[in-house]
């Protein structure tokens, strides 16, 4: 089977004034439609830089990139937005909502440049909501929210136009354990649906919930491992729920 | 992108930042409101001078004594004395082109009723003034030839001098003195305004011409003979004709100097319709200035928000928006301030139009085409100005933009 995502040699040389610096040095990878991966490394080791790259946020100074089979490297701008709109959903550290703006319509925005009508965007927009807990939540704006929150409508925002991959970023860098575990639950039930997504962290806590861990040093791949038994979010969370009221129980008495 | 979507983003943008945005108008407001306005002050004078020119009387020639000088600026009025009634007569009887001549001969003088007295411009002239002037009356009627021949003292007042001697009543029948001399009022004469020149035209007692010679001033000259041309196209024919009578009758030797000017009022009033029109350019284009300024600060705060927005840009890009629809986004932005501008400035610059008006008396002519004019330009202004940040913003890199503090 063809992968959705394959990179060849891939370098990013960050040109500021005289000093030249390579943040990727030639990564080659190849991943698989469906598959959940983490990237793990220390900082500036060039994830965030490849994690634009995949997005179509930027582009390689040298190597090949295909996505889905199609050499992303060979299009122009307004195809690369078309893609962006259409087949990824990107997910910040720092949640990169509209302010002012209501959860709904920042939902609605990859739809809204789609070109899909008023009715119909408002009812994708509210599924996605729906989808990630937040249905009641539709018309608060980004202030009124929590982080985790603001979260959920970033990754409600990736998924309503149904992409088939979700690149995420240390999306759990700005939030608490338990509601990065809830975050990583979400994930996980989104990639049960056949979403590929590729997570960024620096946390093994958070990287165990993933299929798959890659480790970045210094612009390069250092290893790249499948995990046989991941661990599920869901039941993590379940489990703490229980320990929890246990604890309120024995508190009681 | 939806269209009506783009405009609701776009208003609700603005609306976020109304201080500045309403400041932004404020520009434009003032720009299309000048601009009407001061277009509204123009034709309104133009109307008036218009107007006045119509008052004077139609295709009308004035012949004065004495000669010009190089530059066409008569020269001594009043002081030569070479003109006289016969001159008048034979112009009206002799010339083909010409529908009616009168004489014309002025004075200052006090003019007293039973308990009234004021200082007007006395006039003196044949039955035809009436006709040639174009003048009507609100009571009674003109003087005849034989008031004329009789030299009879008989009187018809302008309103201004009707008004400060009688007040309301009508002085039809009421015996006035002029320089202690009676004369009974037979005439009133519709009110005409003021003149070209500001003159109050109204301001007048027109009397037959052999009275106020003979009776009051004591001469036998008169000071010049207005003349009426049959058509507007006959006007220059009429000058002519007229000319070559006057230097026949004054038997002027050719090469000498002509002891007589013709001057054609079409002329002059052709003169002064054309200051005015210069006076609406002139007025439009400095008011159009200000709209360009206007335009320039939409820019100005185009830019700056360009660059506020920088990390929204980013965003939108982010997850799909092309660089057109974020062009479009920030255009459309430059547009509806311009317009909404563009609006308000209609409202004020007929608004001040109306007060310029009532409170300073100025005649002001709301053309609807510079309302659309204006308009229009406000659009364009919106455009034109609000293009360069627009590119800004739609040529910025995602991830640049994105990355962005
Ligand atoms: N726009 C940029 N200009 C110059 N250098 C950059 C830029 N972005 C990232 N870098 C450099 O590239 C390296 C990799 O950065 P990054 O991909 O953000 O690392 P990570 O996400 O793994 O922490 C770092 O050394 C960083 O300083
Ligand atoms: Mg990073």
């Amino acid at each position: 089977m063809q992968p959705l995502i394959q990179i060849e040699n891939l370098w990013k040389i960050y040109q500021t004034g005289e000093i030249e610096l390579a943040a990727l040095k030639g990564v080659s990878l190849s991943i698989s439609g469906g598959e959940f991966v983490a990237i793990m490394g220390p900082s500036g080791s060039g994830k965030s830089t490849m994690m634009h790259i995949l997005g179509c946020l930027d582009r390689p100074t040298r190597g090949r990139y295909l996505l889905d089979g199609v050499d992303v490297g060979g299009l122009g701008p307004n195809d690369r937005a078309r893609i962006r709109n259409h087949k990824i959903g990107f997910v910040f550290q720092g949640f990169n909502l509209l302010h002012r703006t209501t959860a709904i319509e920042n939902v609605e925005l990859p739809i809204l440049y789609d070109g899909l009508s008023g009715r119909e965007r408002a009812a994708k927009a509210g599924e996605a909501l729906e989808r990630v807990g937040l249905g009641d939540r539709r018309y608060h704006y980004p202030n009124q929210l929590s982080g985790g929150q603001q979260q959920r409508v970033a990754i409600a925002r990736a998924l309503v136009m149904r992409p088939s991959l979700i690149l995420a970023d240390e999306p759990t860098g700005n939030l608490d354990t338990r509601t990065s575990v809830e975050i990583m639950a979400l994930f996980q039930e989104l990639n049960r649906d056949g979403i590929t997504v590729l997570v960024v962290t620096h946390e093994p806590d958070i990287a165990r919930y993933a299929q798959r861990i890659i480790n970045f040093r210094d612009g390069t791949i250092r290893s790249d491992q499948p995990i046989s038994h991941h661990a599920d979010a869901r039941e993590v969370l379940s489990r703490e729920q229980l320990e929890s009221s246990k604890e309120t129980e024995e508190e009681a008495r | 992108m939806n269209f009506l979507m783009v405009f609701k983003i776009a208003g609700r943008a603005l609306a976020r930042n109304t201080m500045r945005s309403t400041l932004t108008m404020l520009g434009i407001i003032i720009g299309v409101a000048a601009v009407i306005a001061m277009v509204a002050v123009g034709q309104g004078a133009k109307a008036q001078v218009e107007a006045q020119i119509a008052s004077i009387g139609s295709n009308l020639l004035m012949v004065f004594p004495g000669s010009t000088t190089q530059g066409g600026v008569h020269a001594g009025s009043g002081s030569v004395t070479t003109l006289t009634q016969d001159d008048a007569q034979a112009i009206q009887k002799e010339l083909s082109s010409i529908r009616m001549a009168a004489p014309s001969l002025r004075t200052v003088a006090q003019v007293v009723s039973a308990n009234q007295n004021w200082s007007t411009a006395v006039t003196g002239s044949s039955p035809e003034y009436f006709v040639v002037r174009d003048w009507s009356f609100e009571s009674g009627g003109p003087f005849t030839q034989s008031d004329l021949d009789g030299a009879m003292k008989v009187a018809v007042l302008g309103k201004t001098v009707a008004s400060n001697l009688f007040g309301s009543q009508d002085p039809v029948a009421q015996i006035i003195r002029i320089q202690n001399v009676p004369f009974k009022v037979i005439g009133l004469l519709l009110p005409k305004g003021q003149s070209a020149m500001g003159q109050d035209q109204d301001d007048t007692v027109i009397v037959p011409l052999s009275t106020l010679q003979k009776r009051i001033m004591g001469v036998t000259y008169i000071q010049a003979i207005m003349v009426s041309a049959n058509s507007p196209e006959e006007t220059i024919t009429a000058e002519e004709e007229v000319r070559l009578l006057l230097h026949q009758r004054h038997h002027i030797p050719p090469g000498q100097d002509d002891d007589f000017t013709v001057r054609n009022m079409t002329d002059i009033a052709a003169a002064a319709e054309a200051s005015s029109q210069i006076m609406t350019l002139l007025l439009g284009s400095i008011a159009s200035v200000s709209l360009i300024v206007g335009g320039i600060g939409i820019m100005n705060i185009m830019l700056v928000s360009v660059t506020e927005r920088t990390r929204e840009i980013g965003i939108r890009m982010a997850v799909g928006a092309r660089g057109r629809d974020i062009l479009l986004q920030f255009l459309v932005e430059a547009v509806v301030l311009s317009l909404a501008g563009g609006v308000l400035g209609v409202i004020l610059g007929v608004a001040s139009s109306r007060i310029i008006s009532a409170f300073v008396h100025w005649p002001t002519i709301i053309s609807p085409g510079s309302i659309l004019l204006a308009s229009f330009f406000s659009i364009a202004i919106g455009v034109f100005f609000g293009l360069y940040p627009a590119r800004r913003a739609a040529s910025l890199d995602p991830i640049e933009a994105l990355r962005y503090e």
